[in-house]
């Protein structure tokens, strides 16, 4: 018997996964699709990415911790932790559901209603009709036109939030989401803080040249987060901005893993 | 299991040094008083908990591992019972396959001597149901150990009966069944071997050849007076 990994093992723990919160799963869906449909009505267009990136992290946060609640309720886990399976398989296929297929199942469901529901709202006004391929077509080419960059830095934010909550979920067994939330302030405090300085130290920048450190996650401008509000002829300073940029999301990423595996760690050692 | 320590906090020592053995082919009777650490052991047993020292080894392996063959060879029944929003059929379709042993049959069979309904969903049942849905699982995916912690608690007198019956049909000499109980009365003319925890050790480790009552509490120290209020 294969004790790391089992393809059969696997895809009966993806059954089960499926058969036991397939219920928030599609509450979840529902929530995103109405807040995604309903949103736009009332908001300005600027809001809409912060929004779809917020309910992104949220779903996968939700997710995540449908995936590891058994590990962490007392009631659950013992059932779930002697259930023959290795821990990597029951790490798997948990990850399956709450980054592989969430990811696309999102970015999927946000296509469908941007482009599909609302042409057939347009349908209601046969004066303004479009034909549905110009519509399709022009969803392509918005997804396809967009820079690498902003998808890298959706993921790692996706990725920031996700690990982060998995981690807190696996050490602390009350209050989850307010430790969440007070330590994602922290740390983009804590970093955007030392950025400044060590930025200012490192550029070498006029006096008087301003930094906006990007408050909500730094890592969202391809300017590293920094932007002049002085001249123009500051930007020359950043002439290192995109290689450090790379650096930066790079460095992220490693810790974002490394968060990911304390949490399995922490998981297959775990006693009840 | 050899010399084995166990504590959850330093200053209250659940087992101290503690040495056990067992055989295949018997149904063993784990008794003691409440907080003596039967639970516990179990959980050690079933590698839910780590020894802090000594080790603990079945059939050649170490349970804390949890390697996916050891563990589909046992199967614990807790005290505690959180099983899926499912009906019964649901739920063996789904873990069945995790078990070598697993008879869809005998399952169906257990599940009509309990008088459990295999469409009824378990969130529905009462506790009494759902431990009886849970043993029949736990019976019919037929693990060499077995580990059952206060299996007939929330039982009525009839499904106690049917509980001694599907547990006497479904044993067999290459299976070791252990049954963490307080209910001495419930389970004694099943229990072939008994063990005694006291005081952080194994009083008692032998065949349960007499009255199980008067041999526990002779060995705790109950005077029978107090004992037979």
């Amino acid at each position: 018997m294969n004790e790391t990994f089992n393809t059969r093992r696997f895809g009966l723990l993806v059954r089960r996964q499926w058969a036991e919160n397939k219920k928030v799963y599609l509450l979840l869906w529902g929530v995103i699709s109405l807040t995604t449909l309903i949103f736009p009505v009332f908001s300005e267009k600027s809001d809409l990415f912060l929004l779809q990136l917020l309910l992104l992290c949220f779903g996968g946060c939700i997710i995540i911790s449908t995936a590891f609640t058994r590990w962490t309720d007392i009631g659950r886990s013992s059932f779930y932790m002697l259930l023959p399976a290795s821990s990597s398989e029951k790490f798997m296929c948990a990850l399956l559901y709450s980054i592989i297929l969430f990811i696309p199942v999102y970015c999927l469901n946000y296509f469908i209603i941007r482009y599909v529901v609302f042409y057939f709202v347009i349908l209601l006004f046969p004066n303004n009709l479009l034909p549905f391929s110009s519509v399709l077509r022009g969803g392509i080419t918005s997804i396809t036109s967009a820079p690498f960059s902003f998808y890298l830095v959706v993921f790692l934010a996706f990725l920031f939030a996700q690990s982060l909550y998995l981690v807190i979920t696996v050490f602390f067994k009350k209050r989850h989401m307010l430790i969440f939330l007070l330590t994602i302030m922290l740390v983009l405090i804590i970093y955007n803080a030392g950025m400044d300085y060590y930025m200012s130290a490192i550029a070498g920048v006029p006096r008087g040249t301003v930094f906006i450190p990007g408050f909500v996650l730094t890592f969202l401008s391809p300017d590293f987060g920094y932007s002049p509000t002085g001249s123009m002829a500051s930007m020359e300073h950043f002439s290192f901005a995109r290689p450090v940029w790379l650096l930066n999301n790079l460095a992220w990423l490693v810790v974002f893993c490394l968060m990911y595996l304390t949490a399995f760690f922490r998981l297959k050692e775990k006693e009840l | 299991m050899d010399k084995l320590t166990f504590w959850y906090s330093k200053r209250n020592r659940i087992f101290e040094k503690l040495d056990l053995e067992l055989d295949a082919g018997h149904i063993y009777g784990l008794l003691g008083k409440n907080g003596v650490g039967k639970t516990t052991l179990l959980k050690l047993m079933t590698g839910l908990c780590f020894p802090k020292s000594g080790s603990i080894v079945l059939d050649g392996r170490i349970p804390g591992r949890r390697n996916p063959g050891f563990l589909a060879d046992i199967f614990l029944v807790a005290e505690e019972i959180s099983v899926l929003p499912l009906t019964p059929a649901k739920f063996a379709a789904l873990h069945g396959g995790f078990y070598r042993g697993f008879d869809s049959t005998q399952f169906r069979d257990f599940l009509e001597q309990f008088e459990v309904d295999k469409d009824q969903k378990f969130s529905a049942m009462s506790h009494g149901q759902k431990r009886k849905g849970l043993i029949a699982f736990a019976l019919a995916i037929n693990t060499p150990y077995l580990f059952l912690d206060e299996p007939t608690n929330g039982m009525d007198i009839p499904s106690k009966a049917a509980f001694r019956s599907i547990l006497a049909r479904s044993f067999s000499e290459e299976k070791t069944i252990i049954l963490s109980t307080h209910m001495v009365r419930d389970l004694e003319s099943m229990i072939d071997r008994v063990i005694i925890l006291h005081d952080h050790r194994i009083l008692i480790n032998q065949p349960a050849d007499q009255n199980l009552e008067t041999l526990f509490n002779d060995c705790i120290g109950i005077p029978k007076e107090s004992s037979s209020k």
